[in-house]
C-alpha cells in the first residue's frame, strides 16, 4: 500500500532501499536520488553506509514485510 | 519524582518467564538480593496464561510497588501504525489492570511501517514533524497509563552522528509535555561511543538527566562492517567493564534515579557458566549503587 505521509514514506522507503539493496552505499544513493524524500535529504547523507550495513542485518533479523 | 525511602535506588532485574532465567536468578531471588524488577509485558500477549511460579514473582513485586513495565513493541515513531497502536493499546489498557505498576516505559524508534509489521527499532530525524507524531503517539500512552508515570528509553542503533547527538534533545521534547521520565541505557551509550567515537560521558551530557528514572544496564556483541567494528546491543553476554565505568561515572548525575535494572536475555542464561557470570554481574552492579550512595 502506497504512503502518503512522508514520514512513513521515508520509513517504508528506508526499509525497502535496506532489503533491496546488498552494497549500502547504492541504498543511500537511491534514497538521495528520491525527489519523494528531498525534505529527508541532508538527515540520509549523513547516513553511515556501515551502519546502514548493520539495518540491514538487523532487517533480516527482525523484520517481517506485509504482502504486497 | 521523588525516590523510595531505601538509601540507594532499587537494584533491579529484567525479568523472562524461561525456565533458564528462573534458575540463573534464583539464587538472587532467594537471597533477597532483587529489590525490584522489570517486566516486558507486551512480550507475553497472545501467548497464553503466564506460568503460575512466573506470575507469582511479579504479583509479590507488584504488591510491593517494584514492579516496573517496559513496553518493546509500540513503535512510538512510527507514522503509519494506526492499526498496530489501537491494538497495542487496547491490550495496553487490560494490562495496567493486571498489576499496579510503578511506571511504564517504550522505546523511542519506529518498528513498524506501511510496508513492514515489524523491525528492530530504529531512528527518526528530529523536526517538528517528528515531534508532533511521537507526541501524539505517547500522549496515547499517558493517556491509559493515567497516575502511573511514563517513560522512555534511549535507542542504541544510530544511522550517523547526528542520531547520537539530537537524541537527547528530542527525547527530552517528548518527554516534557507529560513529565516523563528518562531510562538511560548505559549499553546503549556504550554503543554509540564505540560506533561514532564520541566519549560516553559527552553522550551523557546531551540528555535531560534530572528526567532519569531508571538506568539499563546489559551486554552486547561485536560485528565487523565495512571493516570497522560495531557494537550491537544484543543482550547476549554479560556486562562489559566499560559499562561498568559508565554506571559509576552516570549514578549521582541523576538526582531522580528510582531504579537500576540489569538486562540479559534468557536464551543467553541456559549454561551454569553463563548463569554463574549473570550473578556475579548483577551483584557486582548492585555493589556500585550501595558504594555510591552510602
Amino acid at each position: 500500500m502506497r504512503s502518503f505521509n512522508p514520514i512513513d514514506l521515508f520509513q517504508a522507503k528506508l526499509l525497502r532501499a535496506l532489503a533491496s539493496h546488498v552494497n549500502a552505499e547504492k541504498a543511500k544513493e537511491e534514497l538521495l536520488r528520491d525527489p519523494e524524500l528531498a525534505e529527508f535529504h541532508e538527515y540520509i547523507a549523513g547516513f553511515e553506509p556501515r551502519m546502514m550495513e548493520v539495518a540491514a542485518v538487523l532487517l533480516i533479523k527482525w523484520g517481517i514485510p506485509k504482502q504486497t | 519524582m521523588s525516590r523510595h525511602s531505601l538509601a540507594h535506588p532499587y537494584t533491579a532485574l529484567s525479568v523472562f518467564r524461561d525456565e533458564s532465567f528462573l534458575q540463573a536468578s534464583a539464587p538472587l531471588f532467594e537471597a533477597n538480593e532483587v529489590e525490584a524488577i522489570e517486566w516486558s509485558f507486551d512480550t507475553a500477549w497472545g501467548t497464553g496464561p503466564l506460568p503460575p511460579h512466573f506470575h507469582h514473582i511479579l504479583t509479590k513485586f507488584a504488591q510491593q510497588h517494584r514492579l516496573t513495565g517496559h513496553g518493546v513493541s509500540y513503535s512510538m515513531l512510527s507514522a503509519a501504525a494506526d492499526d498496530h497502536h489501537q491494538r497495542w493499546l487496547t491490550q495496553f489498557a487490560l494490562e495496567v489492570k493486571k498489576f499496579p505498576y510503578r511506571a511504564i516505559s517504550e522505546h523511542f524508534g519506529f518498528m513498524v511501517t506501511s510496508n513492514y509489521h515489524r523491525n528492530a527499532p530504529m531512528p527518526v530525524v528530529f523536526n517538528k514533524k517528528t515531534l508532533e507524531l511521537g507526541t501524539r503517539n505517547l500522549e496515547k500512552i499517558a493517556h491509559i497509563a493515567d497516575d502511573i508515570p511514563v517513560g522512555l528509553e534511549n535507542l542504541a542503533f544510530a544511522f550517523g552522528k547526528k542520531d547520537v547527538t539530537e537524541q537527547g534533545e528530542f527525547l527530552d521534547a517528548l518527554l516534557t509535555p507529560f513529565n516523563g521520565f528518562l531510562i538511560l541505557d548505559l549499553h546503549n551509550i556504550f554503543c554509540q561511543e564505540s560506533n561514532f567515537g564520541i566519549p560516553a560521558a559527552e553522550i551523557i551530557e546531551t540528555f535531560p538527566l534530572n528526567r532519569v528514572k531508571e538506568i539499563h544496564i546489559s551486554g552486547g556483541s561485536w560485528s565487523t562492517h565495512q571493516e570497522q567494528r560495531i557494537r550491537r546491543d544484543t543482550h547476549d553476554h554479560g556486562v562489559p567493564e566499560e559499562v561498568y565505568a559508565i554506571l559509576q561515572a552516570t549514578l549521582k548525575k541523576c538526582p531522580n534515579l528510582d531504579m537500576v535494572i540489569m538486562e540479559q536475555l534468557s536464551t543467553a542464561l541456559t549454561s551454569p557458566e553463563q548463569q554463574a557470570q549473570y550473578r556475579e554481574d548483577y551483584r557486582r552492579m548492585r555493589q556500585i549503587v550501595k558504594v555510591a550512595y552510602a
